[in-house]
């Protein structure tokens, strides 16, 4: 593992793991949670997918602003087999992507159109499942273009 | 109908009274059926805050939605007075089939009770069809794509396959290699100048040609391939949500049945941060009289597809203020027109704020009082004022209009609207265009939604151009001073000092007087007019003498000889 903090992570982990929010007439919303790696900075998402425990996070990574649908497959499986899904950011972000993190957000809802053959589909948040975003500092001001990222996540850390 | 009151006398209630004191029971929303008069059909309604709008799901569904159910973790639906406002403006345009756009702060409610309305129409288990704005929504996200129709798992694998075997020791890897070799070749003989550059340049352009008549036939090989990999490579399209918003879309309830509509609510989350030329798809959403348009046209390969709209297609947007955010765009100006523009008040945003603090304290125990302006429901019976009898009282109506509507265009443009407050102030990027949509938006609404005056019970006009005037004007503004300037002009019009008036049977009326002399010869029976008549003349004569006695005693009180005195005595 890189040269970082890991008690760090561990809190932020446990954070996600245990903490809820309320929102506007919905209580025990999961959070979405975001690691920020500062410029200089050795970690990346495979250190965070070492903490837990083996089989409970899958990794992926978002390369292209266009593609949504890796996100979407794999949000779709982890959800269904209760485990975390840790994505790494390389670029900016697709609409649907944004989409998701807040009706995850809001609702605890994985909500995705024309998706499985249906208009709209719509999973209920398995109680087990967690979203981790990881994305360097540079990448999350410059490139980032949606101005509410950061409000999509609840427990934020940012890794030296 | 007739109630008793604890004495055994009768009290009569009207229909609009039933339903306020239904709605203060039943916390501002309610469930109820009732039967056309002429299908005798049972319908199936939600009444919001006094709206009533057609409903697909049952009673405890509502009940549910409502007032919370702790199996299935759903909380109670506590209204502020900020939500029933919100509230009352998505059922009022929602029947008038009228797009709404709400612009304020984040964290207010307004996608929030948009999805809740979803909810209340179509269902607690009803889908949600959300676009979400940043600014990378383009025309691919709104209308939708072409896309290859799903594979099953062990298709997409051997189609994966195949395509990189091809990739890797096909036709096409072969030509390319055979092409850089022949450049290679021929740079070395211009170098070496057993050529000299005109015939490079001439056997360059050979060697190109020829790779790319190969490339293509490689190129129809390797698609014959593909195609018998699968049977078919089928492509879909891919329909975008405001396709769905017009057409309809189906899903699968809790018991396996396909629920199909025929339509669907549309909310368009964060409207602002999509780019702006992309904004402009969504103008095709403006029809006639303010309205949604009736259909949508997509532009595809196959050429136009037209989507009528279907009965239950709605739109809501929710946008945020650009100045309060670097770098943000507005809203398109034609845009602005083409929805009902509603700022979110920031007062009463600071109240709910308050009232969310005292609910949560309170454990629940303190809820927001029901507001009399949202729980006043229209009138059961309206006045068809586009009837021809009714010519004087719609010739009055179109003034106020106008001339409110002058007012209005007249100061935005002079002065515009602000945001902020005090010396904080600082003008509206965020411009309005309102052209005679907005008016004739006014006379929907007004045609739909009259309101009573509770102590005559007849229709008064001027609340029901009140609450238009809100609604599709004054609600546009940010700027709390321009909003109270332009109600005064709304009043002023109505029965102010400088306002207009009417010469109706004989008496300079106000607008505001006229309109309810105009009603009451509609509503009232010719016995009950000669009864207010009979009263209010008696009214004006008491106050009449009233005056006399006053002024007489003044008078009295000044006068010292006692002639004059006695003579006036006697009058």
């Amino acid at each position: 593992m890189s040269n970082i903090d890991t008690q760090q992570l561990k809190n932020l982990i446990e954070a996600t793991d245990s903490v809820t929010h309320e929102e506007l007439g919905e209580t025990n919303l999961f959070d979405n949670a975001l690691i920020i790696f500062e410029s200089g900075s050795t970690g990346n998402a495979q250190d965070i997918q070492k903490l837990l425990s083996d089989g409970k996070a899958n990794i992926i990574e978002i390369t292209s602003p266009y593609d949504y649908q890796t996100f979407a497959n794999k949000i779709v499986e982890v959800n269904r087999e209760g485990q975390w899904l840790i994505v790494d950011v390389k670029t900016d972000i697709h609409p649907n992507v944004i989409s998701v993190l807040k009706s995850v957000a809001e609702e605890n809802v994985v909500r995705i159109n024309n998706y499985e053959d249906q208009d709209i589909f719509e999973m209920k948040l398995n109680n087990e499942t967690r979203i981790i975003f990881c994305i360097k500092r540079d990448l999350l001001e410059k490139t980032i273009s949606y101005p509410y990222f950061l409000n999509l996540f609840g427990p934020v850390i940012s890794v030296a | 109908m007739v109630n008793h009151n604890s004495s055994g006398e009768e009290i009569f209630k009207t229909p609009e009274e039933e339903t306020r004191e239904e709605l203060i029971k039943q916390g501002g929303i309610f469930y109820e059926e009732i039967k056309d008069p002429e299908t005798q059909e049972i319908k199936k309604y939600v009444n919001i805050l006094g709206i009533r709008v057609e409903t697909y799901t049952t009673k405890e569904d509502i009940e549910k939605l409502v007032k919370g159910s702790e199996k299935e973790k759903i909380q109670p639906l506590i209204l502020s007075e900020l939500d029933q406002q919100m509230m009352r403006k998505i059922a009022e345009t929602y029947s008038l089939n009228q797009a709404l756009l709400f612009e304020g702060d984040p964290g207010l409610g307004k996608t929030f009770l948009s999805k809740k309305f979803t909810k209340l129409i179509h269902g607690s288990e009803a889908p949600i069809l959300l676009l979400q704005g940043t600014p990378r929504t383009s025309e691919l996200d709104i209308l939708g794509h072409w896309a290859p129709k799903g594979l099953t798992e062990a298709e997409n694998e051997k189609f994966k396959e195949t395509l990189k075997q091809y990739s890797e020791t096909g036709d096409l890897k072969v030509l390319r290699a055979d092409l850089d070799a022949k450049i290679i070749s021929l740079s070395e003989r211009l170098k070496q100048k057993t050529i000299d550059q005109p015939l490079f340049q001439s056997e360059f352009g050979n060697l190109v040609q020829d790779y790319e008549n190969k490339s293509k036939e490689a190129m129809l090989k390797m698609a014959q391939l593909l195609g018998e990999t699968r049977n078919n490579v089928e492509w879909e399209f891919k329909e975008g949500p405001l396709i769905k918003m017009y057409k309809g879309i189906s899903w699968k309830n809790k018991n396996g049945e396909t629920i199909k509509r025929d339509g669907y609510p549309l909310i368009v989350d964060e409207f602002d941060l999509i780019p702006s030329n992309y904004q402009q798809i969504f103008l095709t959403i403006g029809g006639e009289k303010g309205q949604l348009s009736n259909e949508i046209y997509f532009h595809g390969n196959t050429g136009q597809t037209i989507f009528p709209r279907g009965k239950d297609a709605s739109i809501a947007f929710t946008s945020n203020f650009p100045e309060k955010t670097p770098g943000r765009a507005t809203v398109v100006g034609p845009m602005t027109d083409r929805v009902v523009w509603s700022v979110v008040d920031s007062q009463l945003a600071q109240q709910k704020e308050e009232a969310i603090i005292d609910y949560t304290m309170s454990s629940g125990r303190e809820k927001p009082k029901l507001e009399e302006i949202y729980t006043t429901p229209p009138a059961e019976n309206t006045i068809d004022f586009r009837n021809p009898k009714n010519e004087k009282i719609a010739k009055i109506l179109a003034t106020v209009i106008k001339m409110f509507k002058n007012q209005f265009d007249l100061y935005y443009r002079q002065v515009g609207d602000y945001l902020g407050e005090g010396t904080s102030k600082i003008p509206r990027e965020q411009r309005m265009e309102t052209s005679v949509r907005n008016s004739l938006r006014v006379i929907d609404y007004l045609s739909k939604f009259q309101y009573k005056d509770p102590k005559t019970g007849i229709i008064d006009f001027s609340e029901s151009l009140k609450r238009a005037m809100k609604l599709y004007y004054i609600d546009r503004l940010v700027d709390k001073d321009a909003r109270d300037k332009i109600e005064l002009v709304l009043d002023d019009i109505l029965g102010g000092v400088t306002g207009p008036r009417i010469d109706y049977l004989g008496k300079q009326l106000t607008i505001k007087e006229t309109l309810q002399k105009m009603t009451e010869n509609l509503q009232l029976s010719p016995e009950e007019l000669k009864r207010r008549k009979e009263e209010t003349e008696a009214a004006e004569f008491a106050a009449m003498a009233t005056d006399i006695d006053k002024a007489k005693k003044d008078l009295i009180g000044k006068i010292k000889d006692p002639d004059i005195l006695k003579a006036l005595e006697n009058i």
